[in-house]
């Protein structure tokens, strides 16, 4: 609150003063007859010790927070747009996103749900361990990212060993176990998906493709989004030359995840199957745009270079990553088709 | 329903009520304007005031009655944003981003200028030799001012010092995200 004063004058005949100190040598052209010195001193109204102290202690808190805002504006913007990326599915990026957020709020439950949910859709699933490790035994307000969490770990059962699938095959320690003993296990076990899956992955090497087709159409059928058994299906549908059924299970992976890696790099091979070259290249090389370490997709980029007859790009690639572990044994795959070991475009 | 008396809520966001009335006095050194008292607390209506000549010019005035206005919400934001981030969005706050909070929105809440301002205001336009341009930029101020006092029973200048302490990042969290 502020007021105005027109300080009452005296009404003598006698001679204006200064109202503070009655001094003669009033300034005129003021509201108030002061002299200078009194108005001066009167702008410089004192402002008492306390309230200097309380001004630097406000402006210390306001540095502070001037000290703390980039760090934290930064990573509520990166949980901002991860959770645009999640809401339409862009799992990669929402999950970098969440990394640059979780620097800032390593102990958010928000954030390291948010990134548990966006790893399992991208498969990484030593960050689903880490990041559910940190949210055991904590209470969660969310009940729709509670909900996803429950569903995510009914999943994740999928993805190892029961019990009884471990005990069962304890025996076998250091055998060679014949495919009728997974099939009978799996006829005794028919809620086991994951005996399932492991199956299907037997069939898939030894390229018994209509069975482990079989075996996953049962999967699909009990759990329709389950994403080991979609990611073979794209596979297997390509080896079994259904191509638009392949599509088909690489769009419903890519409607799960628009940015899953392996969805777009096995669409891509079977795109380049097609004979659709060009389209086959453009999906490859969004997958490297998306990440340029991801092995099966260097070698979905070099079949792509090669059917594209970019030959140097191709020979560049393959030479690239002669040296690299990871990439040579999905690269042989592409070296096997360049060199028309292996048969893939009809 | 319970009714929170005004004075407690004044002493429970004094912070807000001395940078209001320091804001005061800052504008009247900056305009050259004597001051002739300053109360910056006390536990009373109103809780702080400050006693100053009329500014020759009405812009000035105007400036001087709207000043807090300014350096309240602009200081009250600064010192809030980066706390309301780990507590709203993050919702993993501490201690040190709750007590920022807290000096945010009390600052921000006092930000708006009081009765005793929109008077002082009043006096200085009515004079005839206000301009066309400052009665054209101080009665609508006038008005805001007085409708502010009027909300400020119905908690606007409470909720005023969250919007910006706590609405304003959020705002432009999702706007920029």
């Amino acid at each position: 609150m502020q007021e105005d004063l027109n300080l009452q004058q005296e009404r003598t005949d006698e001679i204006a003063k200064c109202i503070n100190c009655g001094s003669l040598e009033i300034l005129s052209g003021y509201r108030n007859n002061l002299c200078a010195e009194c108005r001066t001193a009167m702008i410089n109204y004192p402002i008492p010790n306390w309230v200097k102290l309380f001004g630097v202690g406000i402006l210390a808190v306001m540095l502070i927070s001037m000290i703390w805002l980039p760090g934290n504006f930064k990573a509520a913007l990166a949980l901002s747009r991860a959770d645009k990326a999640e809401k339409n599915h862009y799992y990669l990026t929402a999950q970098r996103e969440l990394e640059v957020a979780r620097k800032a709020a390593p102990n958010s439950i928000d954030v390291l749900a948010d990134e548990l949910i966006a790893a399992y859709y991208n498969n990484d699933l030593e960050t689903v361990a880490k990041t559910g490790d940190l949210l055991a035994g904590k209470e969660f307000e969310d009940s729709i990212k509670l909900h996803r969490i429950n569903y995510i770990s009914t999943e994740l059962r999928n993805y190892s060993p029961s019990d009884t699938f471990k005990t069962t095959f304890s025996k076998y320690k250091n055998q060679i176990v014949s495919d009728t003993v997974y099939r009978n296990y799996v006829n005794t076990h028919p809620d086991d998906d994951y005996a399932k899956i492991f199956l299907a992955n037997i069939y898939m090497e030894k390229e018994y493709y209509l069975n482990a087709d079989k075996l996953l159409s049962n999967v699909l059928l009990n759990d329709a989004e389950m994403i080991p058994a979609l990611n073979d299906k794209v596979m297997v549908k390509r080896e079994l030359n259904q191509l638009d059924s392949s599509l088909y299970y690489a769009d419903k992976l890519l409607n799960i995840n628009r940015e899953s890696l392996y969805a777009l790099s096995s669409k891509a091979r079977t795109l380049l199957k097609m004979k659709r070259n060009k389209e086959g290249l453009e999906l490859a090389l969004k997958c490297l745009s998306l990440e340029n370490n991801f092995p099966y997709n260097q070698a979905t980029l070099a079949l792509a270079y090669h059917f594209n007859k970019y030959y140097n790009q191709r020979d560049e690639l393959l030479n690239r990553s002669g040296t690299d572990s990871a990439t040579i044994s999905y690269m042989q795959f592409a070296r096997d088709v360049i060199s028309n070991k292996v048969k893939f475009q009809n | 329903m319970f009714f929170i008396p005004g004075i407690l809520i004044t002493i429970a966001t004094f912070p807000g009520v001395i940078v209001h009335e320091l804001a005061h006095q800052l504008f009247c050194r900056w305009y050259k304007v004597p001051v002739f008292k300053v109360v910056y607390f006390q536990m009373a209506n109103p809780a702080g005031y400050v006693l100053h000549e009329p500014a020759n010019n009405k812009l000035q005035s105007i400036m001087i009655s709207i000043g807090p206005f300014f350096l309240n919400t602009i200081l009250g934001a600064l010192i809030a944003f980066p706390a309301a981030i780990p507590v709203f969005k993050f919702d993993n706050g501490n201690i040190a981003d709750y007590l920022l909070i807290y000096l945010g929105v009390s600052i921000a809440m006092h930000a708006f200028p009081s009765r005793g301002d929109a008077q002082s205001l009043w006096q200085s336009l009515k004079e005839s030799d206000t301009s066309l341009i400052a009665k054209i930029l101080g009665y609508p101020v006038i008005g805001l001012i007085y409708a502010g006092a009027i909300g400020s029973f119905f908690w606007l200048d409470l909720a005023y010092g969250i919007a910006i302490a706590v609405g304003l990042p959020t705002l432009l969290i999702s706007l920029l995200g």
